[in-house]
């Protein structure tokens, strides 16, 4: 298990955010928090291993935010956390390349799983 | 100028005319057998105008009209003073009545006469006049509208009138071969009618009711006045008869209206308009208030109507006064004290000078109470339609809600997640596990109030009002539109007054009515907009008076819409109900408050407004 596993969480809600936060650094993750997607973008995003990224952002979705970032030919894995997609927003995202959609509320070990399932997969390719 | 010759009772005797003949003021002649003059006095000739020379070369047959020699022959032969009227033709043309009081006189066995010729013009002239009396008398029996009868002791007519004969169909002629017992109903034989006859004949007058019969055999009913006359030994009956078919009809029908006005729903009562005083009321009136007639006339209508006196009261005095009729609801009490609202309507009425006043007075009590039920069903109908705005509201915001929930649930499930990691951990202190404790309990009473928020929402029902700050009510509206509104992008402002006064408000309602706004305002800014912002302003724009305005940079409602929008099924929406604003409006004004819209290709404002109660 890499340690230095580096996860950056885009979460506008800040009680799931801190949540998330400390699942991850318990589970001896890196974590890079945001609230919204154009803070993301400014960032150095690409130095993360994995993200883990809201459905529901403020101004722009969080599929719309992949999108972008898939659009910078970056294609570190990501897990894409909603409420119930509808089936045609779930197709889209099964476009983008190793993306991953976790319904809320989830169970917090399946995260870390998942996590740890597409970080390996990205790195085997 | 011969007034005093004129002549009244014509019965003079020798020594008048001697003294008369020889004072020279009554007019005398004398003459022959054959009426030749022998001899005129000067009052003579001042009557007729001729100078005595000319009446002696005259005959007295040349100056009268129809003086007969006969007349003359007979008086000799008699040898008794007789009268003769005649014309006397004066010397001017006019002619003259007189009355030859003639004598005859033998002198030197020459037949004579002696003669004083009276001017009676007068007389006859009242002769006439007795006569046209008498003929119009006789006409006024005659054509009189009552028919009247002469009636003879054995029960014959001695007389009957024109009337008589048309009311009975008989002509005159028949009438008079006829008796009593054959037209009267009440005098059907002899004995009868000799009763009749002693009655009348005792009192002077009698009236009775009877029945007469026509020919044809038709009967009428009639009122007979009967007289008893005795004129020279000759008794007679004059009866008057009036038909009173027509009479007894009206009566009838008088009869039968006073019934259906005792026996109408409304109560009705008269009074005088200045003292009230009652003077008549039917019988609905009184069964009513539980008076018997006798009672309530003569009390006043303040002894029974609770209106009476107060100012409103005088007020439609005035009116009354002012355009003859009134109407308003009042309060009749009634003898057993129980209380009974009524309709009035009032006309004012002049009866010779007499100001009275009618009143109607219709029983409302079923259309109270009906009233209040349609209110009250109308009531529920709105809550209910309101419920069903409130509930489509939400399935409007179901996704953003889902979303809101889910975010405690998550954050809850991740740190239970890990206050079990962390209670297998050995590097753990119980202050890190507490803290999780307690924000995972933060996270549950949060998802808590949230359901506890829609859960009030959907289904208040409770329709009560409380003392309520306004900020406070749209700080939880907000609550509920927060994530929607973020999750449009959407910019908010809030601008809460610091202080406002508080309102009486059913808190539920205005919640719907601020998400009704919120929702219409987070729809009309499209998702490819620019400008997208919603602000919220509270405020005291006078002391009494609390406003919300919900603005928004959408694209604005169409122009020329105006106040329509708050129609029932007004909507812009594709899939819109068009019950928001309608339902908005009934809110906002069953508060007592106003909705006002405005907007242009930039926004549109909606403004709501509360009294506070405070005057």
């Amino acid at each position: 298990m890499d340690l230095n596993l580096k996860v950056t969480i885009v979460e506008d809600n800040e009680l799931v955010r801190q949540s998330l936060v400390y699942l991850c650094e318990l589970k001896k993750m890196e974590t890079t928090c945001f609230e919204c997607a154009e803070s993301f973008l400014d960032s150095d995003f690409k130095n993360a291993d994995c993200f883990v990224i809201d459905f529901r952002l403020p101004g722009i979705t969080g599929f719309e935010l992949l999108q972008k970032v898939r659009q910078t030919n970056c294609l570190k894995p990501a897990v894409l956390v909603s409420g119930n997609l509808d089936s045609s927003t779930y197709n889209d995202v099964k476009v983008l390349k190793n993306i991953v959609c976790l319904d809320k509320p989830f169970r917090p070990l399946d995260l870390i799983e998942t996590i740890h399932r597409i970080t390996s997969v990205a790195a085997d390719t | 100028m011969y007034s005093h010759l004129k002549s009244t009772s014509g019965d003079l005797t020798e020594t008048h005319l001697v003294d008369s003949v020889e004072h020279e003021v009554v007019a005398s002649v004398r003459f022959d057998a054959n009426a030749n003059f022998i001899q005129v006095n000067d009052a003579f000739c001042l009557l007729t105008g001729y100078s005595r020379k000319q009446v002696l070369a005259t005959n007295i047959a040349d100056i009268t009209n129809h003086f007969l020699y006969e007349q003359l022959l007979d008086i000799q032969n008699r040898g008794e003073s007789s009268r003769i009227e005649t014309t006397l033709n004066c010397k001017n043309g006019s002619s003259i009545q007189v009355e030859i009081l003639c004598q005859p006189i033998s002198l030197d066995s020459n037949q004579h006469f002696a003669a004083i010729v009276l001017d009676i013009s007068d007389r006859i002239i009242d002769r006439k006049a007795r006569e046209k009396q008498l003929r119009i008398s006789q006409l006024g029996i005659d054509k009189s509208v009552d028919a009247v009868f002469w009636i003879q002791r054995d029960g014959s007519f001695s007389y009957v009138n024109e009337a008589a004969c048309q009311n009975l169909g008989h002509s005159e002629s028949e009438l008079l071969q006829m008796k009593v017992a054959d037209i009267s109903l009440a005098s059907p034989n002899s004995e009868a009618w000799t009763t009749h006859w002693n009655l009348v004949k005792k009192h002077g007058t009698a009236t009775i009711d009877s029945q007469h019969k026509r020919k044809d055999g038709s009967t009428y009913d009639c009122e007979i006045r009967a007289s008893y006359l005795n004129f020279e030994q000759d008794e007679i009956l004059n009866v008057i008869v009036r038909d009173v078919t027509e009479q007894k009809r009206s009566q009838a029908r008088l009869r039968q209206q006073s019934l259906s006005l005792d026996r109408a729903s409304a109560a009705i009562i008269w009074a005088e308009l200045d003292t009230g005083i009652v003077i008549d009321a039917n019988e609905t009136h009184c069964a009513r208030l539980g008076y018997r007639k006798e009672e309530l006339i003569g009390k006043t209508i303040y002894d029974f109507d609770q209106s009476a006196g107060n100012e409103q009261f005088e007020l439609f005095k005035k009116q009354l006064k002012d355009c003859g009729r009134a109407k308003f609801e009042s309060i009749h009490t009634c003898k057993n004290g129980t209380n009974i609202p009524v309709e009035i309507t009032v006309t004012l009425h002049d009866f010779d000078g007499d100001q009275l006043i009618c009143c109607f007075a219709r029983d409302i009590t079923e259309q109270q109470r009906d009233k209040k039920e349609t209110a009250q069903r109308l009531a529920e109908l709105s809550s209910q339609l309101a419920h069903l705005n409130r509930v489509s509201s939400m399935g409007e915001m179901a996704s953003a809600i889902a979303h809101e929930l889910n975010q405690p649930l998550s954050a809850i499930s991740t740190n239970a997640f890990l206050l079990e990691e962390l209670l297998d951990s050995n590097s753990t202190t119980s202050a890190d596990l507490r803290s999780l404790a307690k924000k995972i309990r933060e996270q549950a009473i949060m998802s808590g109030e949230i359901v506890h928020r829609l859960r009030g929402f959907v289904s208040g029902k409770s329709r009560t009002r409380e003392i309520a700050d306004i900020n406070d009510v749209v700080t939880e509206s907000l609550k509920l539109m927060d994530t929607r509104i973020r999750h449009e992008n959407i910019e908010q402002r809030y601008f809460l007054a610091p202080t406002l006064p508080k309102a009486n408000v059913d808190r539920i309602q205005v919640q719907q009515v601020i998400v009704n706004l919120l929702l219409n305002a987070v729809e009309a800014i499209d998702t490819d907009s620019v400008r997208r912002r919603i602000t919220v302003r509270t405020s005291a724009p006078e002391y009494n008076l609390v406003q919300v305005q919900i603005e928004d940079t959408g694209k604005g409602i169409p122009k020329g819409t105006g106040s329509s929008c708050f129609n029932p099924f007004f909507t812009t929406k594709p899939d819109g109900m068009g019950m928001g604003l309608a339902i908005s409006r009934s809110i906002v004004e069953g508060h007592g408050g106003a909705i006002k819209c405005s907007s242009d290709d930039f926004g549109t404002e909606f403004r709501v407004r509360f009294p506070t109660g405070l005057l």
